[in-house]
């Protein structure tokens, strides 16, 4: 089963369009059976896939809708408030996974409150509580044989969520715009991926799968920090060959209710089911194909 | 007519994409060698195949050795020693990492026994460590070490020759061959110039070694240097000179300043002959100045003179000049 962390250090860069479309293609295109894990509280990633409700205990936050399963008179989920979140996995919990409109992919989804709770542990704690929680998850029986992949999005920090995300992974992808502070965001996210090699043996790395130019706009700026990223030794390799362009397609396409709902249900000389298609077929063989 | 405008050009900061790659670089080579994690003490136990210089253990941490232990009064004074360095882990933890291989559900270790010992003695119950899955072949274990050890201040610098010395024996042990100096720079990881004056140190005569044990001469440029004096007396004057000239410029300017008055005096020369000067010539092949010196030192007047040319590396040509200047300053000798 392969884990793959969409991760950068500066928020909107495109991290939750990325776990959106390669959920959305692997599964719905390829037929992979695969589950989303969302880690940030922020909960877009949940929202692309569920009716997220307003979170009672933070006016600004969200949780999961009640879970299509509960059954409040079924004697067996009693004590059960009908939700299940990723969160839970913090709070020694019990997770149910959500079905989407996409055919084989299920998702874990956000909880505002309850991710932010679980970040809220000492410096002591934080190891055993947190970083360590989510790889435990991911390294179940029963969630390695019900599903092919995992794709976890991430909070635009390195705090302990990603930590945790990274500890879980077995691939990394990188989303940035072409833009200075984005391109610092990737220095940091390079840097959290270096520490987590340190810490795994040779036969259980966690691959950088490349960097994804993001929002690309025909104008110098992007096209020269690309060509700078491709130029320099040891990051060319990782930049991938395609890129994502700023479309209005993507906006539409997360209006609720949008039809059709998917990218990749587009007509097929649409330019944005071109690049995305591209660019997660790029991403399909760099994690499934040529994996060695 | 208007002047066209210039394109808007932009570019990553240099810093940025050398930081970027050198992390990438990092994270890759870095990958296949060791992990890194923190790791209980009391899974650490020391390594029966690798000679301790302490009699204090693991077992005696951190409530202290028994009286009836025959090594107390050894072992209180270990620890007396180790205490300045248990109270900076206590203040800023262990800035480098152990390192050890696993060995069954323990990890034994390889480098990083005294800092083990202070930890415990600062009371803490985890320890950084860099993990090797198994336990190294000698050279490997000896590399590791040697490069532990090239960064500790407290270690001399006789005791980083004769690490070296382990390195470069189980080198040529396993090789088949030996470390010159741009073999031995690659090796090691450093420049070329550090690779010459350990050879150069380690080439030094007798007198240059006692001084190295001693502790008389303890850096290892100004070893390097002094092992290099052609001149025996020149030589003898820098070692005594270094043991009350601190500073290395001016130690220079004094052996400089000696050896023009050594080569201001009147050469003898032999009756009836006239001093004068031989063009030795040029050559662009450096196989010409490696045959000549494998040719001398495989005579027995040459053979005592052969470590003094492992420094080189004879197909470098400005090493060959060089190896070569110093065959002809040993000629002039003879």
């Amino acid at each position: 089963m392969k884990v793959i962390v969409s991760a950068t250090n500066k928020g909107g860069d495109g991290k939750t369009k990325l776990s959106i479309l390669m959920s959305e293609y692997f599964s719905g295109v390829k037929g992979l059976k695969g589950l989303g894990i969302d880690l940030d509280p922020q909960c877009n990633f949940s929202s692309r896939f569920l009716d997220m409700e307003l979170d009672p205990n933070d006016r600004h936050g969200k949780v999961p809708p009640f879970h299509p399963d509960y059954d409040p008179s079924d004697p067996e989920d009693e004590g059960w408030d009908g939700r299940s979140s990723i969160a839970n996995i913090f709070f020694g919990e019990p997770v149910i996974p959500y079905p989407t409109h996409v055919d084989g992919f299920e998702i874990a989804p956000a909880s505002s409150s309850k991710l932010m709770d679980a970040e809220a542990v000492t410096k002591h704690d934080v190891a055993e509580k947190v970083h360590k929680q989510l790889k435990l998850f991911t390294g179940l029986d029963e969630l390695k044989s019900q599903y092919d992949y995992v794709v976890i999005d991430t909070p635009p920090a390195k705090g302990p969520l990603t930590i945790s995300a990274f500890k879980a992974s077995s691939h990394l992808l990188i989303p940035s715009q072409m833009e200075q502070y984005s391109v610092h965001g990737i220095y940091g996210m390079l840097q959290l991926w270096k520490q987590e090699t340190y810490s795994r043996s040779s036969d259980n790395p966690i691959k950088l799968i490349g960097i994804i130019p993001n929002q690309c706009r025909d104008i110098n700026l992007h096209s020269d920090f690309r060509q700078s990223l491709m130029e320099t030794p040891g990051i060319a390799e990782y930049m991938l060959p395609c890129i994502l362009k700023k479309r209005s397609a993507y906006a539409e396409s997360d209006v609720e209710g949008a039809v059709p709902k998917t990218i990749f249900d587009y007509p097929k000389r649409d330019k944005a089911k071109i690049e995305a298609t591209e660019a997660c077929e790029e991403i399909y063989r760099r994690v499934f194909e040529n994996d060695s | 007519m208007t002047a066209k405008a210039k394109r808007k050009s932009f570019a990553i900061n240099q810093s940025l994409a050398d930081g970027l790659s050198q992390t990438i670089h990092s994270a890759n080579s870095y990958a296949s060698e060791m992990r890194y994690e923190a790791v209980p003490l009391s899974k650490i136990e020391v390594d029966p195949e690798n000679p301790r210089d302490l009699a204090l253990g693991f077992t005696d941490l951190p409530q202290g050795p028994e009286k009836t232990d025959p090594l107390y009064g050894q072992k209180k004074e270990e620890i007396k020693s180790l205490a300045s360095l248990a109270h900076s882990i206590t203040q800023e933890g262990v800035l480098n990492a152990v390192i050890v291989f696993k060995h069954n559900d323990k990890y034994r270790l390889i480098a990083g026994e005294r800092r083990c010992l202070a930890s415990l003695i600062a009371g803490k119950e985890f320890i950084n460590a860099k993990i090797l899955d198994q336990r190294p072949d000698k050279l490997k274990k000896t590399v590791i070490q040697w490069i532990e050890n090239i960064e500790r201040a407290d270690l001399s610098l006789w005791e980083k020759l004769n690490n070296l010395k382990s390195v470069m024996g189980f080198y040529e042990e396993e090789k088949g061959e030996k470390l010159n100096s741009t073999s031995l720079s690659e090796f090691l990881g450093c420049s070329r110039v550090q690779a010459n004056y350990y050879l150069a140190a380690m080439a030094g005569d007798e007198n240059v070694q006692d001084a190295i044990q001693k502790g008389t001469l303890n850096s290892l440029e100004r070893a390097a240097y002094i092992a290099r004096i052609e001149s025996d007396e020149t030589r003898e004057l820098a070692l005594k000179l270094s043991e009350t000239v601190t500073n290395f410029k001016e130690l220079k300017e004094l052996i400089a300043k000696n050896d023009n008055f050594e080569k201001a005096q009147p050469k003898k020369s032999k009756q009836g002959r006239k001093p004068s000067k031989v063009n030795l010539g040029q050559t662009k092949a450096t196989k010409v100045v490696e045959t000549i010196i494998q040719l001398f030192t495989e005579k027995e007047v040459g053979s005592k003179y052969k470590e003094q040319f492992q420094q080189y590396d004879l197909k470098n040509p400005s090493d060959a000049s060089a190896a070569f200047g110093r065959l002809i300053k040993i000629l002039e000798t003879l």
